[in-house]
C-alpha cells in the first residue's frame, strides 16, 4: 500500500497541533507497514521553528515556502501579496506547486493522497492535481478550509466552484461533526467520515494527579500555542479573579510557543494584573518530558475559541487524568460525557471560569473521579491504536468515489488564462 | 452525462440567429435525454468589467423545458456556484464578454466545457491573446470559417445544423405555374447595416417584389433602406411572428442573404456573418437560398449544394445576374435544384442528430 501524504508545512516548520497529528499518522501508517511518503513545503529561515525529526520515510519539500502564516504586517497590508499570493495561496492556486506535485506523482504510483492541509499551498491546485492520477484522495479536515478557501476568493479568479466540484471526488475525513459541518459549505465530499483526533492512551504516563489538599498551591496549566485565540487572555482574568477572591494560593503555567508580538501583551496584562509571583511562562517543552510532568499539577485550563476543530492538547490532559475546565462547543466536546460539567461559554466569561476552579478546589476528589469517568469515555472513541488508525487504514482500500477523470491540464489552463482577469 | 447548464453571454429576449441556433441546440440535447438550463445576462453587459463586478452582473434564467425556475433573476456569483452540480457546461457567445474566463476558472477537469459563438464578439482578441487550452475544453462552432479563428490545438468540430426534419416542407412542382413576370424575394435578418440590404434592394429586376422580415434596432439604417427602395416593390414588414415568416418564406421563389464587410456608412467589419441560419431555412420552406458571398454563407451553400447561387459581396449586378437565371429556369429544374438541395441538408445539417454528432466527436458520453 503506497500513500503519499501532503501537508502545508511539517516540522521543523511549526504552528500548532496539526501537523504533529499529521506527523503522527504518518508514522502510524509507516509502522502498520505502509510504504508511506510525504510531500510538504520548503522550510528555510524564519520558518524553521523546532529541529527538524528524524523520520522513517522519505520527506520532499518540494512546494514553496509558507509564509502566509507568518503575520509579516508589510506584506500583510500590500494589495499586491494579498492579489498575487495571500489569496492564490490560500483560496485557488499556486501554479508551481502543481507542477511539483504532479512530477512526484509521475515518478511514482500512489494508492492513496492523504491530504492533511492544502492551505497555503493552493488548496485547489493541489486537489485538481491529486485527482488526475488514478490515486484514491482523502482530505484529512482538522480546521476549516472551506471558510478559508471562500474567503479568499475576492480579487480573482473565482476558483470557488471548482473546488466545490473537486470535493465530489474525494474523501473528507473530519476530526468532528463540527468540522464535517463547516467543511460542507462549499459543496460536499463524495464520502465524508468523522474521526476524532486520537492520541495513544496507553503510551500516556500511568503515574496520575494527586488529590489537592487545603493549604498547597494550587497549580494549573495550560500547554499549547500561546496566542491570543486560545483564550490566553481569559485564563489570566480568572487567576486575577481567583486571587481577588482569596484564592491567593494559586500558580499557572504556561507551556508553548507563540507570536512575540502576543507574548509581550500577555506579560504585560500577567504585569498589570499583579499576577507575576502567579503566572510562569515556562515556553515549549518535549511533548514526553510535558506529559510526564502533568501530575504536578492538579487542574488545566484551555480555554480555546468555539471555532476549535478538536484540540489534542485537551485530550492529552485528561488522558493525564487532570481535570479540565474548556469551552463547550469545539469538537473536543463531541468526544466526551454529555454530563461533563466543567465548560464554559467562552473564554470572556471569566465568572464562570473560576465558578468550575473553585468547584475543582473544592472538592478535588470529585473532580478527578470526573475526569477518569471522562477519559474512559474519550478512549473508547478517541484511542489512536485501538480505534483511530484501524479507521484511517480502512480508508486506505475503500472504494474511489470518482466516476470521470480529471484533465491533467484543466487547473493551470483556467490559472493561467484567467489570471490577467484579477490583474486588468 | 445528464444535465448540461448553457450559459449565454448576450441576453437571450433577442431573436437573432444566434438565439436561434442556441434554442435548437438546447432543443437537440434535450431530444437526447439530457437535463438542459440556460442562463443569459439579463441585459447588455460591459465585456471587461473586473471581477467584484463582474460577479454582480444580473443573469436571468431562461425558459426551458427542465428549469423550473424561468425568468428567475440570479447574480453571475449564484451563477457560477451552480456549475459544480451539473455533468457539462456549455458557454454561448463566449466572446462576448470577459465571464468566459471565470466560467473556465470555475469548471474543473471533469466536466466537459462547450465553447460556440454566434458573432457577437468584442473580447476575441482578448481571448485568442490569454485562453489557454485543455483537454475537457471543446469548441463546437457554427461553421468552419468560425472554427479557423482558433488558436491551434484545441478541441473543434463545426457539425453544422440548420433545419429540424419534421419542418421540411418541400413545395409540390407546379407544372402549369406560368413563369412569372417578376420573382418573389424575401429578405430576413434584424435591419442591421451588415445584412447589407440595400444591395438586395439595388439588385431586384423591374418586375422583382421583396419582403423584408425583421426587427429594426436601427432606424437610420431602416431610413436609408426606405430611401433605397423608392419606386420599387418592397415591403418592411417588421418582425414577424415565426408561423407569419414561415409562410412567407414558402411562398417566395428565393430569399436573399447580402450580408457584407463593407457597411452603407463606410465602416468596416471583421466578419458580418458566422453562419447563415437563413440559407438553411429557406431549402426547408422550399424557396433557393441566393447570398453574397462572405466566408460562413459560402461555406453553407456549400454544404446545400448550392455554390453556384453564391454572388460577389457587394455587387448588386452579380445578384441580378443570379435572379434572371432563376427566373428563367424551368419549373421542374428548380424542383430538382431544391430537392438536391434539401437531400444534401438533410444527411449532414440537421438538428435531429446535432448533439449526438457532437457527442461521437468528441466522445463525451458512451
Amino acid at each position: 500500500m503506497k500513500i503519499l501524504f501532503i501537508s502545508n508545512i511539517l516540522p521543523p516548520h511549526l504552528r500548532g497541533g496539526y501537523e504533529l497529528g499529521a506527523l503522527d499518522i504518518a508514522k502510524a501508517f509507516h509502522s502498520a507497514g505502509c510504504h508511506v511518503t510525504f510531500a510538504t513545503s520548503k522550510t528555510l529561515g524564519a520558518l524553521r521553528k523546532t529541529d527538524r525529526p528524524n523520520l522513517p520515510f522519505q520527506v520532499h519539500e518540494i512546494f514553496e515556502p509558507i509564509y502566509v502564516y507568518e503575520e509579516l504586517r508589510t506584506l500583510d497590508c500590500s494589495y499586491v501579496w494579498k492579489r498575487s499570493h495571500r489569496e492564490p495561496a490560500l483560496g485557488g492556486v499556486v501554479a508551481s506547486n502543481c507542477v511539483a506535485l504532479t512530477n512526484l506523482l509521475d515518478q511514482e504510483s500512489y494508492d492513496t493522497v492523504w491530504i492533511f492541509n492544502p492551505l497555503g499551498l493552493g488548496p485547489v491546485g493541489i486537489l485538481e492535481t491529486a485527482l488526475c492520477g488514478s490515486s484514491r484522495v482523502v482530505v484529512h479536515l482538522m480546521d476549516n478550509i472551506d471558510g478559508v478557501i471562500r474567503d479568499h476568493q475576492t480579487t480573482g479568479p473565482y476558483f470557488a466552484p471548482r473546488f466545490a466540484r473537486l470535493k465530489q471526488s474525494c474523501i473528507g475525513v473530519s476530526c468532528s461533526e463540527k468540522t464535517r459541518r463547516e467543511n460542507s459549505v462549499l459543496g460536499k465530499y463524495g464520502e465524508h467520515l468523522v474521526i476524532p483526533n486520537g492520541i495513544s492512551f496507553a503510551k500516556l504516563p500511568s503515574h496520575r494527579p494527586k488529590p489537592y489538599r487545603k493549604g498547597e498551591t494550587f497549580r494549573m496549566v495550560y500547554f499549547g500555542q500561546i496566542e491570543s485565540h486560545k483564550g490566553i487572555d481569559g485564563l489570566v482574568d480568572a487567576c486575577a479573579g481567583l486571587a481577588k477572591a482569596g484564592r491567593c494560593n494559586i500558580s499557572l503555567d504556561l507551556f508553548g510557543k507563540g507570536s512575540a508580538d502576543y507574548r509581550e501583551t500577555l506579560a504585560k496584562r500577567v504585569c498589570a494584573a499583579g499576577l507575576n509571583d502567579i503566572v510562569h511562562f515556562q515556553g515549549q517543552k518535549p511533548k514526553q518530558e510535558l506529559m510526564n510532568c502533568l501530575s504536578d499539577y492538579h487542574a488545566a485550563v484551555m480555554l480555546v475559541g468555539v471555532q476549535e476543530p478538536f484540540g489534542y492538547a485537551m485530550l492529552e490532559a485528561i488522558g493525564c487524568g487532570l481535570p479540565l475546565v474548556t469551552t463547550a462547543g469545539t469538537g473536543f466536546s463531541e468526544v466526551m460525557p454529555a454530563e461533563y460539567p466543567f465548560y464554559v461559554r467562552s473564554s470572556s466569561h471569566t465568572t464562570e471560569v473560576i465558578k468550575h476552579l473553585a468547584s475543582i478546589m473544592d472538592d478535588h476528589s470529585s473532580a478527578l473521579k470526573i475526569v477518569a469517568d471522562a477519559a474512559t469515555f474519550a478512549r473508547a472513541r478517541c484511542d489512536f491504536d485501538e480505534s483511530i488508525l484501524p479507521e484511517m487504514l480502512k480508508i486506505s482500500t475503500s472504494p474511489i468515489p470518482r466516476a470521470k477523470a480529471f484533465d491533467e491540464d484543466s487547473v493551470l489552463a483556467a490559472y493561467y488564462g484567467s489570471v490577467f482577469t484579477a490583474l486588468a | 452525462m445528464k444535465s448540461i447548464l448553457f450559459i449565454n453571454l448576450h441576453p437571450f429576449n433577442v431573436t437573432g440567429g444566434g438565439e436561434t441556433f442556441t434554442a435548437n441546440t438546447i432543443k437537440s440535447c434535450a431530444l437526447a435525454g439530457l437535463e438542459c438550463d440556460l442562463v443569459a445576462f439579463e441585459r447588455p453587459t460591459p465585456s471587461t468589467s473586473q471581477l467584484p463586478h463582474r460577479l454582480e452582473t444580473t443573469m436571468v434564467q431562461a425558459v426551458t423545458k427542465s428549469c423550473a425556475h424561468a425568468g428567475r433573476r440570479q447574480s453571475w456569483r449564484a451563477t457560477l456556484d451552480a456549475i459544480p452540480s451539473y455533468d457539462a457546461i456549455w458557454v454561448q457567445q463566449y466572446l462576448g464578454a470577459r465571464h468566459t474566463f471565470d466560467v473556465i476558472t470555475a469548471t474543473a477537469g471533469d466536466q466537459p466545457l462547450l465553447f460556440t459563438s454566434h458573432g457577437h464578439e468584442p473580447q476575441l482578441q482578448e481571448f485568442i491573446t490569454h485562453y489557454q487550452p485543455a483537454g475537457h475544453h471543446y469548441f463546437v462552432e457554427v461553421s468552419a470559417y468560425a472554427l479557423s479563428r482558433l488558436p491551434a490545438g484545441v478541441n473543434s468540430c463545426a457539425p453544422g445544423a440548420g433545419a429540424w426534419r419534421s419542418l421540411i416542407r418541400p413545395r409540390r412542382p407546379n407544372p402549369s405555374q406560368a413563369k412569372p413576370q417578376g420573382l418573389q424575394l424575401v429578405a430576413i435578418g434584424r435591419i442591421l447595416a451588415h445584412k447589407g440590404f440595400e444591395h438586395t434592394i439595388a439588385g431586384l429586376g423591374e418586375n422583382d417584389s421583396l419582403d423584408v422580415i425583421g426587427g429594426c434596432p436601427d432606424p437610420t439604417y431602416l431610413a436609408f433602406l426606405r430611401d433605397r427602395a423608392v419606386g420599387k416593390k418592397v415591403k418592411f414588414h417588421g418582425l414577424l411572428s415565426r408561423t407569419l415568416l414561415e409562410e412567407r418564406i414558402q411562398v417566395a421563389d428565393a430569399l436573399v442573404a447580402s450580408s457584407t464587410h463593407k457597411l452603407y456608412d463606410g465602416r468596416t467589419i471583421a466578419q458580418p456573418e458566422l453562419l447563415g441560419l437563413v440559407l438553411f431555412e429557406a431549402v426547408a420552406a422550399g424557396a433557393l437560398p441566393i447570398c453574397s458571398d462572405c466566408p460562413a454563407f459560402v461555406e453553407v451553400m456549400g454544404h446545400l449544394g448550392l455554390r453556384e447561387w453564391v454572388y460577389k459581396e457587394n455587387r448588386p449586378d452579380c445578384l441580378r445576374e443570379k435572379l434572371n437565371r432563376w427566373r428563367l429556369m424551368p419549373v421542374d429544374t428548380r424542383q430538382a435544384v431544391l430537392t438536391r438541395a434539401t437531400e444534401k441538408m438533410m444527411q449532414t445539417c440537421l438538428w435531429d442528430d446535432y448533439w449526438p454528432r457532437i457527442n461521437n466527436h468528441f466522445r463525451l458520453s458512451p
